[in-house]
């Protein structure tokens, strides 16, 4: 656990509180549904119906003006957090690397959501899954995760659609999901995502990039070889050609955007050099 | 700083070969990215000239080149002066006569009473001059030392060679420093202080000489102008009551010269001067006179005053009866033999016979000297000797065929002969023709006459009987002058002569060594006393802080 997060993080994420608009799930836990049901948070009135628990009944109301109403209730649901970490070889490069930031990140979230006594798993995933731990209560689960997320290492190709598509199709229990990655992938990420929304699951993308990744310091006469695919060019860095890459970097990150933007996604990008607290308390606070 | 070993600095070509390698190596570098395909769409762009220039700057270039740098300077043994605390001091201070510049001895005295007292000692102070001499012997008294200093006073000659002045102070001295207008050329290892020389105007030739011709005498003047601008000086040359004026323009840095015929007479001093106000009047002034080189002649036959008063006319002349002498007039007169530089005055000797005179025939003469000053036309009563011409003799006169005046050289001397006899020809006699004509033949028979020209310091040795006067005080024999000046002194036979002592030459015009000046240094400073500290110990760490650099970045590339 030291090595993933330290004491003062840890204390700085005990405030903090997991909370989502439209919680997924269905079982009673800590998340306020827009949906009605039991709980202590009044939500409004309607007339009495035959058959409605009389102990409902706003007898204040009634007294007023002499007509029946019933309280209605907000549904208090359970969410687990569903931690999806990309674990492909582009997530190692970086310095500092992304998956070391991406994993202290998904660490940060599992513990806030162990003190908020929600259960939480972690998917690895890479062209495929890579690995699972399904979501559970308790500080031993907490424990397993971490040193789960201490012993990821970062290989593979990227294939965000195939990998969500294939965990989405086992029908798993809906949930919070973050999807931590690069999102650098050639073949795209709609479908996976698309594939997580319509397993009626909250979705969130959280994109983590290196500062290499976002300004690449390159000069002179290189040869660029793509970390996953083993891929090779030659190119002569100039100052054009490194403004050409950021504008193609950003015109990436922008349909990733419109695309979160459009279906009521959260986004999120953040360099790795971002402390973990920082970007969690930037997760949480929407 | 200095280099111990300059040669070390060759370790710099090494930067050749860091260059040469640098650019012969791949210049690809390959790099891993997380997306090739968002680099895929870049298309090639033309470099700028500034882009290229950036790819070709590496800071391990850099790096490297520093430590090969640093490498050649460590190999070369850097060497830092530094000050230190003065223990014993030597001083020689300069005391030729150029140091007589307005106000440098007390800057001398100065100069060399600082360093004194910055000084724990002993000391010891040397005059510099010809002979040098102790101002102050070796001495763990400062106020001796300080005494000695204050007696400084230059010379008026020439300093002797520095090592020399050296052998006073034998043994270790912490600091030898010698105080000097003119640094001397390959004083290694000594503490040169060097002064300024002064911005000056100096007479550096006078003499006096006789013409080719026999004629007369020509004077002549030098003046080098050793300040920063062109200068018109005035010259003056007097000898009697003889005065010469000219001026002179001289650009800077160079010298001019002027000539002008004398006839006067020679047992003068000649004082020539220059109108200058610069700091060094000195060399303002310069002397001349033909001195005791008096002619003595034995005197053969018959009395002439006129070839008497001719032959005092032509040179400073004294008559001896007994040996040695320097030339014998013969008149009128059969001589035994020859012995020494003969003047046959209508007089015959062995294989010189002359006849009866004859009064006919016209003038000529081969001799140019002779042609161009005498007026023969008036020379019509003079009647001359029929006389057989010896074998390989010179004729400068002829009259009617007939040698009238020629020159021989026998093995017991050269000889002149006059055939001509004056005697029905007295408007000759009291003619200038006369006098010329005599001097012409005389000048065929001795060297020019000997000058009475020296400089401060040299010895001069006195003819038997001859004396200086100085004062109240005769000095005979060899007598060593101390100071310029035109100095009087008296013959044995109490005829006056003159003996002009001047500077010499080298505190006029500055030393010169294998045809370069020496630098005139600006300005006088007194330089601590210093050691040198060894800097490589401090090149290598800098080395060891720029290999330790240079790994970090390649570490971090890696």
């Amino acid at each position: 656990m030291r090595e993933l997060l330290g004491e003062k993080e840890l204390r700085a994420l005990a405030r903090l509180r997991l909370s989502w608009r439209r919680p997924p799930g269905e079982g009673i836990g800590g998340h306020l549904s827009s949906r009605t049901g039991y709980s202590l948070e009044f939500a409004d009135f309607r007339p009495y119906q035959p058959g409605d628990d009389f102990r409902l009944v706003d007898w204040t109301a009634y007294a007023r003006l002499r007509k029946l109403l019933v309280r209605v209730y907000k549904r208090e649901v359970e969410a687990p957090l569903y931690l999806f970490l990309d674990t492909s070889a582009s997530m190692g490069k970086g310095r500092p690397v992304k998956l070391g930031f991406a994993a202290r990140l998904a660490a940060a979230l599992s513990f806030v959501a162990h003190r908020s006594q929600d259960r939480f798993g972690l998917v690895s995933f890479s062209a495929r899954i890579e690995g699972e731990l399904p979501p559970k209560r308790g500080k031993s689960h907490l424990a397993t995760l971490f040193r789960l997320l201490s012993t990821l290492e970062a290989r593979g190709e990227t294939d965000l659609n195939t990998a969500l598509t294939q965990w989405a199709s086992r029908g798993a229990e809906p949930g919070i999901c973050f999807v931590l990655s690069d999102f650098l992938c050639e073949g795209g990420w709609h479908e996976g995502i698309s594939a997580l929304l319509h397993g009626r699951h909250a979705v969130a993308m959280v994109q983590v990039l290196s500062p290499q990744d976002l300004d690449p310091g390159l000069r002179g006469e290189l040869e660029l070889v793509d970390v996953e695919l083993g891929k090779s060019r030659r190119l002569v860095a100039s100052v054009g050609a490194l403004r050409l890459y950021r504008e193609a970097l950003a015109a990436w990150n922008e349909a990733l955007s419109s695309y979160a933007l459009e279906r009521g996604i959260p986004y999120f990008l953040f360099s790795s050099r971002t402390s973990p607290v920082e970007a969690c308390w930037i997760l949480l606070a929407r | 700083m200095r280099f111990g070993v300059p040669l070390g600095l060759l370790w710099f070509l090494a930067w050749g070969v860091v260059l040469l390698l640098y650019f012969l190596q791949r210049r690809l570098r390959r790099e891993e990215v997380s997306a090739l395909f968002l680099w895929e769409r870049i298309p090639e762009l033309p470099l700028s000239f500034r882009e290229r220039l950036q790819m070709l700057w590496e800071p391990i270039l850099f790096l490297q080149l520093l430590a090969v740098g640093l490498l050649g300077v460590a190999f070369a043994e850097p060497l830092l002066r530094r000050e230190m605390p003065t223990g014993s001091v030597a001083l020689i201070l300069d005391g030729s006569a150029s140091m007589w510049v307005e106000g440098r001895p007390a800057e001398v005295r100065a100069l060399a009473a600082r360093i004194v007292r910055a000084a724990r000692g002993p000391w010891a102070v040397v005059l510099w001059a010809d002979p040098p001499r102790y101002l102050a012997p070796p001495t763990r008294n400062r106020a001796e030392a300080l005494r000695g200093i204050a007696q400084y006073a230059p010379t008026y000659g020439k300093r002797c060679p520095l090592g020399e002045a050296l052998a006073f102070i034998p043994g270790e001295w912490d600091r030898v420093a010698v105080i000097t207008d003119s640094p001397p050329p390959g004083a290694h290892g000594l503490e040169v202080i060097p002064l300024p020389r002064a911005e000056d105007l100096a007479l550096t030739a006078f003499s006096v000489r006789p013409l080719p011709q026999g004629t007369g005498y020509e004077a002549f003047v030098a003046v080098r102008n050793m300040t920063g601008r062109a200068q018109e000086v005035p010259v003056v040359v007097r000898a009697g009551t003889y005065t010469f004026r000219e001026r002179l323009e001289i650009p800077p840095g160079e010298e001019r010269g002027l000539s002008f015929p004398y006839f006067g007479p020679t047992d003068l001093g000649f004082t020539a001067e220059i109108g200058t106000d610069d700091p060094f009047p000195l060399d303002d002034k310069r002397f001349f006179s033909f001195g005791f080189g008096v002619i003595r002649v034995r005197w053969a036959g018959e009395e002439d005053r006129f070839l008497r008063a001719a032959l005092r006319a032509a040179g400073p002349i004294s008559f001896v009866d007994s040996p040695p002498w320097d030339l014998t007039v013969a008149v009128r007169t059969e001589l035994a033999g020859i012995d020494g530089p003969t003047l046959l005055w209508e007089s015959s000797a062995p294989g010189i016979r002359l006849g009866e005179p004859v009064g006919t025939g016209d003038w000529e003469a081969p001799d140019g000297a002779l042609a161009q000053t005498l007026d023969l036309s008036r020379w019509e009563g003079v009647k001359i000797h029929p006389v057989a011409l010896p074998e390989g003799a010179d004729v400068l006169l002829r009259r009617g065929g007939f040698p009238a005046a020629f020159t021989i050289f026998t093995p017991m001397g050269p000889v002149a002969v006059c055939a001509l006899s004056f005697a029905g020809a007295k408007e000759v006699l009291l003619s200038p023709d006369f006098p010329l004509f005599v001097r012409r033949l005389i000048s065929a028979l001795l060297p020019p006459l000997p000058g009475g020209t020296h400089g401060v310091g040299e010895a001069i040795f006195l003819p038997p009987g001859a004396a200086v006067i100085l004062g109240d005080e005769e000095i005979t024999g060899s007598w060593i002058p101390q100071a310029p000046g035109l100095y009087r002194g008296k013959t044995g036979e109490g005829a006056e002569f003159w003996v002009a002592v001047n500077l010499p030459y080298g505190e006029i015009v500055p030393l010169e060594s294998g045809g370069t000046h020496v630098a005139s240094p600006r300005e006088g400073t007194v330089a601590p006393a210093e050691a040198e500290l060894p800097l490589w110990r401090a090149w290598a760490w800098g080395l060891l802080l720029v290999l330790l650099a240079e790994g970090a970045l390649a570490l971090r590339r890696w």
